[in-house]
């Protein structure tokens, strides 16, 4: 509910400044405004100490951003009255300050439906506020798109774009800026470091051993940091009822090369199974990687 | 748990068969430790069986 009432002029004409990111949260996610103001209450659902604890991540837009929004329907009767029939939901296009890499990580979440909080070049959060009063992104759906490698100029720059269609026109209607005490590169360097994933010998059934090798996103320089059982996480299963990491040989880490031995208790998995690995430094994750499915 | 190169998780062992620790130390932990399959079992507390000696004095 908001009752409109004069509220005057201020004396400064000042533009709100453009968004330049955006924080991607699971759907319904909220916390208090006093935290939404603080790096540490991003910090608990942008990196905390466990991958179950992330809910969310930051995508900068500093490549780009392109407004879509459709204009309200204006309609004109056949008296000639003239008026607003509807308003339209607003959508937009992002060009995400990411690499490839990054960006195929995403194509899992074509489609789906997540809460977006925007971010101004200052770092102040443009948000909706939910009806208790606590902050939430703006619920909406994202879109990626398969295309070929973009060959140059300005069309370079728009080479992972992200589609962002937000789905409540209420929650616009009474969205609010938040001043923050962080900056919009703070915030960007809350997300962990991606690290890509992939399988070297395919997971042999009669031993449970799969050959991983992990190297920093793009680049393809070896990651050494996964060298204990619990930094491989089991993300889902195909036909196991359980699974985990039951050893790690890590003699060849420094080439960011890992024997990772996976089983059903005593028993070899018999079926697909999706794996993240992760590093925890202290109370905060500092790398993470891609899920991978390991075939059988 | 560190064992040389290999890093293995401790929990859950105490339900493995002896004839399973033997696989998966053939499979996983052959060549790459130094101590063997009674030592490691011992550690993470999978069950040994026991040897019986047998008496050659006459």
């Amino acid at each position: 509910m908001r009752t409109f009432k004069f509220a005057g002029n201020g004396a400064s004409k000042l533009f709100l400044t453009d968004v330049k990111g955006v924080i991607v949260t699971k759907k319904n996610t909220t916390q208090t405004i006093a935290l939404a103001k603080t790096s540490a209450g991003w910090s608990t659902l942008l990196n905390p100490a466990t991958t179950a604890g992330v809910l969310g991540t930051y995508i900068d837009f500093e490549r780009g951003m392109e407004p879509k929004s459709a204009a309200p329907e204006m309609t004109t009767s056949n008296t000639g009255f003239e008026e607003k029939t509807k308003d339209f939901a607003p959508k937009f296009v992002g060009h995400a300050y990411i690499s490839w890499a990054d960006y195929l990580t995403w194509f899992a979440a074509d489609t789906q439906e997540f809460d977006f909080t925007l971010v101004l070049n200052n770092g102040d959060l443009m948000s909706a506020i939910t009806s208790a009063g606590a902050q939430k992104g703006f619920c909406g759906r994202l879109f990626v798109t398969y295309d070929l490698p973009k060959p140059g100029g300005a069309e370079k720059q728009k080479a992972c774009p992200f589609d962002i269609m937000f789905d409540d026109v209420e929650e616009w209607k009474n969205y609010q800026i938040l001043k923050t005490d962080f900056t919009r590169k703070e915030l960007s360097a809350l997300a962990p470091v991606g690290v890509n994933i992939e399988v070297l010998t395919a997971y042999a059934t009669g031993t449970g051993v799969v050959v991983l090798k992990a190297t920093k996103r793009a680049t393809g320089e070896a990651y050494t940091g996964f060298t204990t059982y619990a930094q491989w996480e089991v993300v889902s299963l195909k036909g196991d009822v359980a699974g985990a990491a039951t050893a790690i040989d890590a003699a060849q880490a420094a080439l960011g090369i890992y024997s990772v031995t996976f089983l059903n208790g005593a028993a070899k998995l018999t079926d697909d199974f999706e794996i993240q690995a992760v590093t925890v430094a202290s109370t905060h994750i500092t790398y993470l990687s891609n899920v991978l499915n390991v075939p059988i | 748990m560190k064992f040389g190169s290999v890093d293995i998780n401790p929990d859950g062992w105490d339900k493995w068969s002896w004839k399973d620790f033997l696989d998966f130390y053939d499979q996983s932990l052959k060549g790459k430790v130094t101590e063997t399959p009674e030592e490691i079992a011992h550690v993470l507390g999978v069950k040994v069986p026991v040897k019986h000696k047998v008496n050659t004095a006459k």
